[in-house]
This record gives structure tokens, C-alpha cells and sequence, in this order.
């Protein structure tokens, strides 16, 4: 008899567990580089990590990772200076 | 502290066993008649007698979730049940099986309601033979003990990993004394081994998921491998069987069944836990009256013991089957099998049916040597 | 010292990882992004039928970095005590999470929540909810707030809101807080410090739906805090050492009536509510003067 282990339903964590989520998009954010405070208010209520930070040091505007951004809106409608606005989605 | 040899319970032959096996995780709820296996347990956990937590659940279901839990945290587990307090925690017998955890819970065998009763039959963990468990059904409280302690050994093996249920008749075993050798705890502890390298064990370092949504290629590849450990564990509970005899010197036939008298007899009744132990005293007086008979003893239900069934048919002439549990709309669940068996292998060795024994009902050996005269 | 958006940012280790299988706008995935990622070192998360059991994904790997134990729907606490005991007499140091929504925690699951809260068992219970029986439609909960339509109540619920974290109160749990996905600094507070404590922890999360609550996926974050400050979701915290609650920053001059927006304001963004009469309306300002009646008893 060969020692065996049993077959499981164990998964282990990866980035795009549900596929490149960012084809659910119907609309997409976009920043203004002018009207970005770099509060990374945004980066704190995105729900799907879509959002790399802003840098104040650095004077980086926050960036959008369009390949997982499910285009929710929520960073458009939290952001305090008005910097970040949504557009349909086009082919 | 050497072998004793005590008066004991069938219960407290399991809590006796488990004691020896030192589980790290307890969960249990409180049910006639398998209560008193966990009272003896909670006082050797808090008396510091035995270094185990003990969980001391609101349910049945919790009491099997909470031991899965601990299984899955790596730990070694025990939990035991009855009738009712078996069925409420069903869902968690089947998550249990399919998860491959090696849990050991003691059932204690009682009827189901209604009305209440109180009383041995199987139907309780006969409604869990599909569940993905082991089962071993015994027939006297050295047997409970023994089962008890084999079983952590059958579980816990990686190419088995599967839980285990150790089967006792309520009342004729669990709370009637008779003789029993309590083997040395370090003995008993050495042969079933510690479970310092687990199945499966939660490591906050190495994150898993565990039971996220399957597709239909990997729940199948899951239940294939469950079904090829059942077939595997035939071998594994006849050499742990072996290997216990050699340690202890006390052995239950090749493990799956045991066999009482000589073969080629002209009538083999076949038969469950302690109404098959009786049965042995029916063949010594029906063999005395100079009939041709023997009696076997399924001792493990699942796995199914498929060979040796064949080979028992092919030896004898009829076979009696005694269940003390029945399908409803069909016939009692040894007899399925066994019907089962030998059609698939084109054997035509006659089965006779025969349900006795519900809610507690007594059967003495009488009663089964009178109902083999009516067969023969 | 409070915690700041600088230091979620310096968050050394995320619990959720991106690509995940949650709706646009959940609540509850950016809840456990942020209450796990805060403990994600040592977090054990076990999770029953709910939302999260579908959004950490499947297939080829799943999107939480932390262990992840998925159970039957009423069993996350019993699970989450045995392997916390496991754990223990192991020697791992481990926070075993029970997270779950208000169905698995309300509901079916309330009886396994409170046998664990008896025994002090040493876990925390995140419930994240969304009122409602998202995952299998939207039917209602024990949690549905009063006048919500869901697909079990086409014409609106009437049942009072089953308000659970005052349950664990009176069972007394070590600690209890309700928290809110509008308010994360806040959650992340209240998660951190109820690893601190010995014994049961309980924290209730408004957690926005815009499936089920039919509001706007951009709306997530407001109609959140809109809950907090029209007074229907108080946000606190309690011990059972002091038996005291105290209101956390964000919410506490919600206590003044004064203070409170229109509950209208809330109802008025999601569909849910949409076509509520003057009496359902009424009832849900009675039910939620029944939080704060209650709640008071406990206020300073």
C-alpha cells in the first residue's frame, strides 16, 4: 500500500481568483491629475485593491488598476475634491 | 502503571480507551445512554488526569463542528453521540466524511423516536453509511475498547484518512459491566502513535482555503479518491487488527468479520453487533442437536466487507441475515448488502431476511435458534 | 492612538487580494479587506454559507491570504472555538475569526454564536450585514430592517430589526461594537481591539449590498453613513468588564435627535424601501428609537 494524501478541496490564495475582474467594467474611473489631492481617501474604500496610492513625496496622483477595477463608481462618489469621474465604457 | 483488569461499561471502555489515546480536542453533548463516556471524560480532563480541552458544546451539531474545527487545526479529536443527538449533528457527519478529517466519535446505538425510547437498535448510524465514515460495530466491551483505540489508528493513516465510528450497542454494552483488560497506556499510547504530523493543519504562515465552491471535475476527484481510501481501509483495518492481536494478543476475526464455526455448513446466519454475538451461543446449541451451522459477524459496515462475503457464500449453503435496523419500502440494511454483493457476482447462494431486535426488543440465542430451525 | 488612513496604507500584509469573485460596490469585501487585513498576520477566518463562501473565488486559487475554513451554514463559532482550542493546546498563537453574514449569525447561526459566547471561547465573530439573504437572492433576514421589499417580503417587512449585538450584551461577550464600512479607521479600531480581549468578541459591520439593497454601487460608502447619521445603525462599542457602552467618534452626536438626518434620507437612495406607506415609515423610526432606548441604558 503507497502512502497517499487525501484529495481535498484546498485552494491557495492568488491575485485574479475570479478571472481579470476588470472586464465586468461598464464604466471606468478617471483622475485628474490637477483636481488630486492625494488624500487616498478613494485608495481606503475601494473595494477591490484597483487602486495604488497616491504618493505626496513622490507627487504621485493615485493610479487605477484597470485590469481588476469592476468600475463600482465608489471613488468617484467619495472623493472630496471632485478629482475623479466616471466614462462609459467603450470597446 | 500496568494492564488492569476491571468490571467496566462499555462507555467507560470508550472513555477508558480514549484516555489512552489522548485526543487534544473534546467536544461532546449529552445523550442517553451515551452520556456517561463524556461525564468520565470531562473529570479526567479537569481533574488534569488527561491534558485535552473539553468543549462543552450547546448541540450535536456543534460538538461534531467543534471537533472537525480541531481536525483541521491538526489536532487529535474525539466526540461521541446517540439516536437523536446523531441525527441533529447529520449534516455535520456527512461535512465530516467528505472532508477527510480524521475524527473518532463513539455511537452509542439507540432507536429513534417516536415514541421515546430509550432502547438499542441501528437504525441511528445505519442512516450514516453513505456519510464517507468507518464503521465498526462491536461486540462486547473489550471489543468497544480495543475498536476504540484501533480506530485513531485507521483514521489518522494519510492513505486513509478517514473518520471513524466505533459502534456500541446502547445499554446491552454501554452501561452493562462485564470484564474488561485495560492495556498499559503507554502501550496503547505507542501503538496508536502520536499525531505530530496531521492530515491537514492551519498554519497561519501558509494560508489555504479550505471548501471554497468546487467545480464538478474536482468534487468528483474528491469523492473517487473517498471511495478508493474506503476500498484501501479493508486492508488497513485486517493489518491494524493484526497488528493489535500481536501487541495485545486479542483479535476480531481478520477485522472486517468474524466467523464462528465450521464452514460448509447447511445454514450461515450472519448477523450485527451484540444480537450476533448472541448468535454464537445459537449455533453451540443448535450444533449440539447435531445441525449443520455457523454464524458470521459483520464488523465493519463500511467499508462493506465485499470478499468476504463472497467467500462465505461460496462456502455455505443458505445464509440467514438478522438486521436489527431496516430500509424502509425495502429490507433490513445487512441484508441489502449482502443481496447486493452476490447478485453482482453471480452468486446464488439463497438469502433469507430477518428484522429482530427494533427499539431494544430482547433476542436471545433462543429466539435465533428457533428462527434457524424455521430457515434450515 | 486612533488608527489613521497612514497607517492602513502602511498595512504590511493584505487579507484580500485582488480579483475577487464580489459584486461591484460590496461592503462586505471591502469590510474583510480591511477588518482582516488588520490582523492578517495571525488571522484564521472560518466562514459559513454566505457571500464571502462565493466571492473568495474558485477554481484555480482563491483570493484571501489568510487561512480560510469554509463550514455549514450554522457552525462558524463551534468550528471557530475548536480550532482556536486546537491552536491553543498546540501552542499557536492564532485570532480565529468567525465571519459571517446575518443570516449565519442571526439566524441559523445564533445559537452556536451564543453557546460560543457562553463558554468564552476565544474567538471573535465578525458579522458583515447586508440585512438580507444576499447570497441565495435576497430574502429576509433577522436583521431586514422594517418596510425592507425583499424577495421573501415583495410588500415589506414587518418584523422589528433583530438587533444582535445587544443579544451578545446581555449574554455578555467580552466585547461588542457595531461598526460600519463608511467609517474604516473606525472598524479597524474596534477589530484590533477586540483581539485584545480575552473571551468571546462580537462586531457587527453595516455592510452595504447594492444587489439587494437596489442602491447605486457608487452609493456603497454613502448610503452607509447615511445609516449612522440618521440614527438606524448607532455605532458603539462595550465591554463587559465596565457594562458600558460608549459611542464611537464618528457617530456620537447622532444620540441627539437633533442631530439626525431624516431617515428618509436613507431609505430614499435604495430601491429596497421604495414604495413604503406613512405607517412603515413610521414603524421603522419607532423601531429604531428602540435601538437608542435600549441602547442609552449603557450610555454614559
Amino acid at each position: 500500500m503507497t502512502e497517499k494524501e487525501p484529495s481535498m478541496p484546498i485552494l491557495y490564495p492568488i491575485e485574479g481568483a475570479a478571472g481579470l475582474t476588470g472586464d465586468w467594467r461598464t464604466q471606468r474611473p478617471i483622475v485628474d491629475p490637477e483636481k488630486c489631492k492625494m488624500c487616498n481617501i478613494c485608495w481606503q474604500y475601494c473595494p477591490d485593491l484597483a487602486i495604488t496610492a497616491a504618493n505626496k513625496d513622490e507627487n504621485k496622483v493615485i493610479v487605477f488598476d484597470y485590469t481588476y477595477c469592476k468600475g463600482c463608481g465608489i471613488c468617484a462618489s467619495e472623493c472630496p475634491f471632485g478629482a475623479i469621474h466616471m466614462e462609459k465604457e467603450v470597446d | 502503571m500496568a494492564e488492569e483488569v476491571v468490571m467496566l461499561t462499555g462507555n467507560h471502555s470508550v472513555s477508558e480507551a480514549v484516555k489512552r489515546v489522548k485526543p487534544d480536542v473534546i467536544a461532546a453533548y449529552p445523550i442517553t445512554p451515551q452520556t456517561a463516556i463524556i461525564e468520565y471524560l470531562s473529570k479526567l480532563v479537569d481533574s488534569g488526569e488527561m491534558d485535552s480541552h473539553f468543549i462543552r458544546v450547546e448541540s450535536e451539531h456543534s460538538a461534531l463542528a467543534a471537533v472537525a474545527g480541531a481536525s483541521w487545526a491538526g489536532a487529535r479529536t474525539f466526540t461521541a453521540t446517540s439516536s437523536q443527538g446523531l441525527l441533529y449533528m447529520g449534516e455535520w457527519v456527512f461535512w465530516t466524511g467528505y472532508a477527510r478529517l480524521p475524527v473518532v466519535m463513539a455511537v452509542v446505538n439507540r432507536c429513534l423516536a417516536p415514541g421515546w425510547s430509550i432502547w438499542v437498535d441501528l437504525q441511528d448510524s445505519m442512516a450514516f453509511r453513505d456519510a464517507g465514515w468507518i464503521q465498526i460495530y462491536n461486540k462486547n466491551n473489550q471489543e468497544v475498547f480495543d475498536t476504540t483505540i484501533q480506530s485513531y489508528k485507521i483514521a489518522e493513516s494519510k492513505d486513509i484518512a478517514l473518520p471513524v465510528m466505533p459502534c456500541l450497542d446502547g445499554f446491552v454494552l454501554s452501561h452493562t459491566s462485564s470484564k474488561v483488560i485495560l492495556s498499559d497506556p503507554e502501550e496503547v499510547y505507542n501503538f496508536v502513535g502520536d499525531y505530530s504530523d496531521p492530515i491537514i493543519e492551519i498554519d497561519t504562515g501558509k494560508p489555504f482555503a479550505y471548501g471554497s465552491i468546487v467545480m464538478p471535475d474536482k468534487y468528483n476527484k474528491d469523492r473517487k479518491d473517498l471511495m478508493e481510501a474506503m476500498e484501501r481501509a479493508k486492508a488497513k483495518i485486517k493489518a491494524v487488527n493484526k497488528e493489535f492481536s500481536e501487541t495485545f494478543g486479542r483479535t476480531y476475526g481478520n477485522g472486517l468479520i468474524e466467523k464462528y464455526g465450521d464452514d460448509d455448513a447447511d445454514l450461515t446466519i450472519v448477523g450485527i453487533g451484540t444480537m450476533a454475538d448472541e448468535t454464537q451461543q445459537a449455533i453451540d446449541m443448535l450444533t449440539s442437536e447435531g445441525l449443520k451451522v455457523n454464524s458470521v459477524r459483520v464488523r465493519t459496515f463500511r467499508p462493506f466487507p465485499t470478499e468476504d462475503i463472497i467467500d462465505i457464500a461460496k462456502k455455505n449453503h443458505k445464509l440467514l441475515v438478522i438486521d436489527r435496523s431496516v430500509s424502509f419500502g425495502h429490507e433490513g440494511h445487512l441484508q441489502m448488502e449482502i443481496e447486493s454483493v452476490l447478485k453482482r457476482n453471480s452468486i446464488d447462494t439463497p438469502v433469507i431476511g430477518k428484522v429482530m431486535g427494533l427499539g431494544g426488543e430482547d433476542v436471545p440465542y433462543t429466539r435465533i435458534a428457533k428462527v434457524a430451525k424455521e430457515n434450515l | 492612538m486612533p488608527t489613521t488612513l497612514k497607517d492602513l496604507m502602511n498595512n504590511p500584509k493584505e487579507a484580500l487580494l485582488k480579483g475577487h469573485f464580489a459584486c461591484a460596490g460590496c461592503g462586505s469585501a471591502l469590510a474583510f479587506r480591511h477588518a482582516i487585513g488588520a490582523i492578517a498576520d495571525k488571522a484564521v477566518v472560518v466562514i459559513p454559507a454566505c457571500c464571502t463562501s462565493v466571492y473568495q473565488g474558485f477554481g484555480r486559487g482563491v483570493a484571501f491570504d489568510v487561512p480560510t475554513i469554509n463550514v455549514a451554514f450554522a457552525s462558524s463559532d463551534a468550528v471557530a472555538a475548536g480550532i482556536k482550542h486546537a491552536m491553543e493546546k498546540k501552542g499557536k498563537e492564532a485570532h480565529v475569526v468567525a465571519w459571517a453574514g446575518d443570516g449565519g449569525t442571526a439566524d441559523i447561526g445564533i445559537a452556536t454564536l451564543i453557546g460560543a459566547c457562553d463558554r468564552q471561547d476565544n474567538i471573535l465573530h465578525i458579522m458583515y450585514s447586508n440585512n438580507v439573504y444576499s447570497n441565495t437572492g435576497g430574502q429576509r433576514s433577522g436583521d431586514t430592517p422594517i418596510g425592507a421589499r425583499t424577495t421573501t417580503t415583495p410588500f415589506g417587512n414587518k418584523a422589528q430589526r433583530k438587533m444582535v449585538p445587544f443579544i451578545m450584551m446581555a449574554n455578555n461577550a467580552s466585547y461588542v461594537a457595531t461598526a460600519s464600512v463608511a467609517y474604516i479607521p473606525d472598524l479597524v479600531d474596534k477589530v484590533k481591539k477586540a483581539i485584545s480581549y480575552d473571551g468571546f468578541k462580537f462586531i457587527e459591520i453595516d455592510a452595504s449590498c447594492p444587489v439587494a439593497w437596489k442602491s447605486d454601487s457608487a452609493d456603497s460608502i454613502k448610503v452607509a453613513r447615511l445609516a449612522v447619521e440618521t440614527g438606524v445603525w448607532p455605532l458603539f462599542e462595550w465591554d463587559n468588564k465596565s457594562n458600558k457602552a460608549v459611542l464611537s467618534k464618528r457617530g456620537s452626536k447622532f444620540r441627539n435627535k437633533e442631530n439626525r438626518k431624516p431617515i428618509e434620507e436613507w431609505l430614499n437612495i435604495q430601491g429596497r424601501f421604495k414604495g413604503m406607506s406613512d405607517e412603515e415609515i413610521k414603524n421603522l423610526y419607532a423601531d429604531v428609537d428602540r435601538q437608542w432606548t435600549f441602547l442609552e441604558k449603557f450610555l454614559e
